[in-house]
């Protein structure tokens, strides 16, 4: 008998049921599990916390709450409002101040512009010295040297979100086309003039959405730099945390939630535009 | 007319001017009038800046160590004490909070929530939790629970909660849908379709999310102790009200080495996950 075929469909091999899982799979979710038992005995024991507080508190807490956000005092409404506004202002500045200053320390710190890698190396060693003060530090100090108030706020976030976006800028600098700036260079064009025309105009517009989404991280921060004393909604909230007025609390909480979800959904918007 | 006229505009070769900028100007425009309106509502003083620069600059100078001011050395098991209990706090609140969050977030996947209403209103509350800054919820937490880590540790679980769920309800949105569509037609239940189709499918990013959620909560516990909610903070704020700031400056950089160290640990493993 001559087939048309020389394997028939029936003699197909029968597909191998997959292997079953080796004894190493099942025993990973299980060694997953076990350490993350251990890792949470490990970190709530010896640990300074009474678990009973919470229960003794809660009942408190609850009248808290429905304090906050069920009879919420809105008559502090204007109050907050001035607070908020103060905030952003210190948003605003710092970040102004930051995008600025920022060029030069982003310029510095990026391998591709200098022939020296000594100043690359100083430039991010510079702003991994900066971002490694948190805000709240920067503005501790900064409400020692010159004061409390909303100026002390303006420069810790200043000088923080300089070391942050100048990471940023050095990082995108490094992206820039190589054939430019060499194309400049071979021209004889000075570092300076690389930069104005080989650089600026690519990254200019990364630098400008960086900015911004800055000032969205700047404005949830500078609702907080009053808690120490440095200006902005949270001088407000401190106040009446410590008089324990939770009504008020809970205008000024609701007021921030509200600011910073309007922030982002702008600040969204705008990149979105821009990119 | 010769034929190889230029265009009007077109001199030599040059490309046409654009149109003059007046969206640009408009932009610097209000952008100054911002930036003025904020340095007058801020109190903005070059005066006053002038006058505080040698404070801001030794301020810097005297957390270094210098000659005459070492670094207290012999503090530093004190320091490590506090570091330990910041890693602790940490790490307890990334665990329970992506605990919770594991079960909440099935609530915020659209192919796994029981309905629209329960998915919005997941999607809602998971939006407005992440709202709240994290030190606004420690002071708030330490004046109801009372100072020391405990509060710390529940604003870590609200903060990590929010993060891992957000992340995970997004990752469970991208989940391939056959499995889940053959538990549903073997007659499997809405809870069973999410332990034995979804979640498998997503415990690796879970892992991630959740080491990931750890090292966020580093960073954030460091400084809680400024509000009064435990951790390294707490040294941190009393040596900067005593101006001690050869110890400051010594807390400063352990902060900044753990965080570092942290951070690589965690990227490192989470590369390996994922």
């Amino acid at each position: 008998m001559i087939s048309a075929y020389p394997t028939p469909p029936n003699d197909r091999p029968v597909p191998t049921p997959p292997p079953k899982p080796a004894a190493s799979d099942r025993i990973i979710p299980v060694i997953y599990v076990t350490l993350t038992i251990v890792a949470l005995v490990w970190s709530l024991s010896g640990m300074d916390i009474s678990w009973g507080r919470i229960a003794t508190r809660s009942q408190q807490a609850t009248v808290y709450f429905r304090q906050m956000f069920l009879e919420t005092d809105w008559s502090y409404l204007p109050k907050t409002l001035k607070g908020l506004q103060e905030s952003f202002q210190i948003a605003a500045l710092g970040t102004f101040l930051a995008a600025i200053l920022a060029i030069p320390f982003g310029a510095l710190a990026a391998r591709n512009l200098s022939r020296l890698p000594v100043l690359p190396a100083f430039g991010k060693f510079f702003l991994n010295f900066i971002r490694a003060f948190p805000e709240l530090i920067l503005a501790i100090a900064f409400i020692k040297a010159i004061g409390p108030g909303a100026f002390a706020g303006v420069l810790a976030i200043g000088l923080h979100s300089i070391g942050m976006m100048g990471k940023l800028y050095a990082e995108r600098i490094e992206s820039v086309d190589k054939n430019a700036i060499e194309a400049l260079s071979a021209a004889g064009a000075s570092p300076l003039e690389i930069f104005r025309h080989a650089i600026l105009p690519e990254v200019l517009p990364d630098f400008l959405s960086f900015a911004l989404f800055r000032l969205d991280i700047n404005i949830r921060a500078a609702t907080v730099l009053g808690i120490v004393g440095a200006g902005g909604v949270g001088t407000l909230l401190e106040l009446q945390r410590r008089g324990n007025n939770w009504r008020t609390i809970g205008t000024i909480f609701i007021c921030i939630v509200i600011t910073v979800i309007i922030v982002d959904f702008i600040s969204a918007k705008l990149r979105a535009k821009l990119t | 007319m010769p034929a190889n006229a230029v265009p009007a505009g077109n001199h030599e070769g040059y490309p046409p001017r654009p149109p003059f900028p007046w969206q640009g100007w408009l932009a610097a425009v209000v952008v100054f009038g911002v930036l003025w309106w904020s340095a007058v509502g801020t109190g903005v003083n070059l005066q006053t800046l002038a006058e505080g620069w040698t404070e801001i600059v030794s301020f810097f100078h005297r957390l270094l160590p210098s000659a005459e001011h070492p670094w207290p050395l012999d503090y530093l098991p004190q320091i490590l004490v506090r570091l330990l209990e910041t890693i602790k706090m940490a790490t307890a609140g990334a665990i329970i909070g992506s605990a919770l969050a594991l079960w909440f977030c099935l609530g915020g996947a659209r192919n796994l929530a029981a309905g629209k209403i329960v998915y919005n209103i997941s999607r809602a509350l998971l939006n407005l939790i992440r709202t709240v800054p994290d030190l606004i919820l420690a002071t708030l937490f330490a004046t109801i629970l009372g100072i020391g880590p405990l509060p710390g540790v529940v604003a870590l679980i609200v903060l990590a909660f929010g993060l891992v769920a957000k992340l995970l309800a997004d990752t469970l949105e991208t989940i391939d849908p056959g499995p889940l569509e053959a538990i549903t037609a073997a007659g499997g239940s809405n809870l069973e379709r999410a332990i034995f189709a979804a979640l498998p499918q997503v415990l690796p990013d879970f892992l991630a999310y959740t080491l990931y959620a750890f090292e966020v909560n580093v960073r954030s516990a460091s400084v809680l102790g400024l509000v009064g909610a435990g951790g390294i903070g707490m040294i941190l704020q009393r040596d900067l009200a005593f101006m001690d700031y050869s110890r400051v400056g010594l807390i400063i950089a352990t902060i900044f080495v753990t965080v570092l160290l942290i951070d690589g640990l965690s990227t490192f493993v989470r590369r390996r996950l994922v």
